[in-house]
């Protein structure tokens, strides 16, 4: 039996790879586009927010006469521009990037300064990402500065002029705050969810790849008729070409998982992004253990879309079908970008999220328990070998076979 | 060598399948479609059989029973003294199949097919290359051996099918429509192939619409109508039968779907014509 699977195995896996544009989609894919796609979204992320750092904001004042010195303070500052926007039209200015953000200054303002009461400005801007907080930061610092200069006059009025009391008057009560999450932690969320996401992705294109056309292709061909009737157990056939995607993902996963190393490895040496401190905390056994996760990752794949592959009479039946376990593949690995998700016993008994997760943890150096993750890898493949028994199953039923 | 004792197959109909109304072949019956109603047939060693029938007659599911790969509903099919079902792996190593259906990888050379299949079927090395060796040189095959199957015409891939169905030296021989599509050259050889497994004393079971080739090398002829055997015999007895003097004129006699054209009737009505014609 072995000699049959291996005999079926070679063929299989040769005829495979005589496509030559499949072969070079296989090794270009992984290993050009997973890395040129992860600088470009690192250094568009970093782009664009110190394109908000620098460029020169506008902005509108309604009530300038209100407070004229407020006023002055934007003025004078090189990177705002003043536009003229009517008030009830504001809203509108600024979801439009008209204006970036805009001042209300209320009629008493100066009334209420002069008595010691308190002014209450309108700061108004759009966020919608967590770059656009570059605009209020920027925005608000003006107001600030006046804010300062305010209460620093009154506290002089009120005879306090030392710094220190000064200090100690406005806050009574100090602290330090420390995130004790370490670097690696704190920007492997990102790079992990940037890691996890593609390379579960490439571990089914990787699979899909040669699935369908093992058996379904065989059936359009012809040539699946021949091959069950040869003195050789089905089970063999099916081991074989079971075997071929699962090698052929694997490979695909592994490019993909190398070049995106390679990639991190020249952030750290050759370049300036947020994650060049990265590549010198992450260890081999880090890598070996993530490559690790993708064997019953892909060894599910194979098995599912060998049943896909056994089952359909047609390509666009297997194409279909395939279509459908990609969407719930994608569903299932999206799971990596809810905030607050941990690796839990209950999201480690969910297929696909679990080796998304683990993936993402073992890049932060967060797994505490290894168990869980011996624990997904046999349940995957516990799942892997009921698919491939189905395979075997449909392999054996004639009226799959010859669904026609 | 073969025989065949009460064949039926039925296949399952889908309900996207059936008849909407009334029943447009009498095998169905709603839910199933009765391919093979009873088939009783047999063939002794070295003979050449050829099944006759209309398309969808049940020639080919009656083949692919005899190659395993379907499996009777119920009767029995015994092969060299092998049950086709209990001993499947004992029939398939004496049996050799081609169907217009049965493809080629084309990615792969002519050599490289055969030998994949001779390893399949357990030759040790040394001797599937002598197979391999005689085979290409039997069918016209060795001056595209090594080029792949994609590139070739349909002649030259229906002689590599050809060869693919004979590595492993079968006893039993069945071929299911080979000439179809064919050019003129290449079926001669598929033909002169066939004659020669005649003298080699193999067997083969093949079905044709091409009544010359049934005439020419025929030892004995079945012929199938809407999963029955109508008739099994000589091409001499089939004719006889039916009064005939040629095959195609026979066959529709005995499948009655030539209305007035049929039989005798034919022979008749031509005759007539000629006399006719003779008197203007």
């Amino acid at each position: 039996m072995m000699k049959t699977i291996f005999t079926i195995f070679w063929k299989d896996f040769l005829e495979t790879l005589h496509d030559r544009r499949a072969v070079m989609r296989m090794i270009l894919m992984p290993c050009l586009i997973v890395p040129m796609m992860s600088h470009l979204f690192v250094t568009f992320t970093q782009k664009n927010s110190e394109k908000l750092d620098t460029t020169t904001l506008n902005y509108a004042i309604i009530g300038e006469s209100n407070l004229p010195e407020l006023a002055k303070l934007y003025a004078a500052d090189p990177g705002f521009r003043r536009v003229d926007v009517v008030g009830n039209r504001l809203d509108e200015a600024i979801k439009s990037k008209a204006i970036r953000f805009a001042l209300v200054i209320p009629a008493d303002a100066k009334q209420n300064l002069g008595s010691g009461a308190r002014v209450d400005i309108k700061f108004m801007y759009y966020q919608s990402a967590p770059s656009h907080a570059v605009v209020k930061e920027r925005g608000t610092a003006p107001l600030k500065t006046y804010n300062e200069k305010q209460r620093d006059w009154r506290l002089a009025f009120m005879g306090v002029n030392d710094e220190s009391a000064r200090s100690n008057l406005l806050n009574p009560v100090s602290f330090d705050v420390e995130n004790v999450a370490s670097v690696r932690e704190q920007l492997g969320h990102e790079l992990g969810i940037l890691l996890a996401y593609p390379l579960v992705l490439i571990c089914f294109m990787g699979c899909a790849f040669s699935a369908v056309d093992l058996v379904t292709g065989e059936k359009v061909k012809g040539t699946l008729e021949i091959l069950i009737m040869l003195p050789i157990s089905r089970t063999a056939i099916v081991i074989a070409k079971y075997l071929v995607v699962l090698v052929l993902g694997l490979l695909y996963s592994t490019f993909c998982l190398g070049s995106f190393m390679a990639w991190l490895f020249l952030e750290g040496t050759h370049s300036s992004t947020a994650f060049t401190s990265m590549w010198p905390q992450i260890s081999s056994l880090d890598i070996l253990l993530v490559w690790l996760m993708l064997v019953p990752v892909n060894a599910l794949f194979a098995a599912v879309l060998l049943a896909i592959s056994v089952y359909a009479k047609s390509y666009r039946e297997a194409s279909g079908l395939s279509g459908l376990l990609n969407v719930m593949a994608i569903l299932a690995v999206t799971s990596i970008f809810k905030p607050g998700l941990d690796l839990t016993w209950l999201w480690s008994t969910i297929p696909v999220a679990n080796i998304g997760l683990a993936v993402r943890e073992l890049i932060k150096g967060t797994v505490s328990n290894y168990l869980m993750i011996g624990y997904m890898i046999v349940t995957t493949f516990l799942l892997a070998g009921i698919a491939l028994s189905l395979s075997i199953n449909f392999f054996r039923k004639e009226s799959i076979i010859f669904r026609d | 060598m073969l025989e065949i004792r009460a064949l039926k197959k039925t296949f399952e109909l889908k309900k996207g399948k059936r008849a909407p109304m009334g029943r447009i072949d009498p095998r169905e019956d709603g839910k199933s479609f009765h391919t093979l109603q009873k088939v009783d047939l047999s063939l002794p060693q070295g003979k050449i059989l050829d099944l006759l029938g209309a398309n969808g007659a049940g020639k080919t599911t009656l083949m692919r029973i005899l190659a395993t790969s379907l499996q009777p509903t119920s009767g029995t099919v015994t092969l060299f003294g092998y049950d086709g079902v209990k001993d499947a792996d004992e029939v398939r190593r004496r049996v050799g199949f081609l169907s217009g259906t049965t493809g080629l990888y084309g990615d792969l050379s002519a050599e490289k097919i055969l030998t994949y299949f001779a390893r399949l079927y357990g030759m040790p090395d040394n001797e599937l290359k002598v197979k391999i060796e005689s085979l290409l040189e039997e069918l016209d095959i060795k001056e595209f051996a090594h080029r792949r199957v994609d590139t070739l015409s349909a002649g030259m891939k229906q002689r590599i099918s050809i060869a693919r169905s004979l590595v492993h030296s079968p006893e039993l021989i069945i071929f299911d429509e080979p000439t179809t599509g064919l050019d003129v050259p290449t079926a001669q050889v598929v033909l002169s192939f066939i004659e020669k497994c005649r003298n080699s004393r193999k067997s083969v079971i093949f079905s044709t619409h091409h009544m010359h080739e049934v005439e020419k090398l025929c030892d004995q002829v079945v012929l199938i109508h809407e999963g029955l055997v109508r008739f099994s015999g000589t091409v001499e007895q089939m004719k006889r039968k039916t009064n005939c003097v040629h095959l195609n004129d026979a066959y529709l006699a005995l499948t009655g779907t030539g209305g007035a054209n049929t039989g005798a009737t034919l022979g008749q009505s031509v005759e007539r014509e000629i006399s006719l014609a003779n008197e203007q």
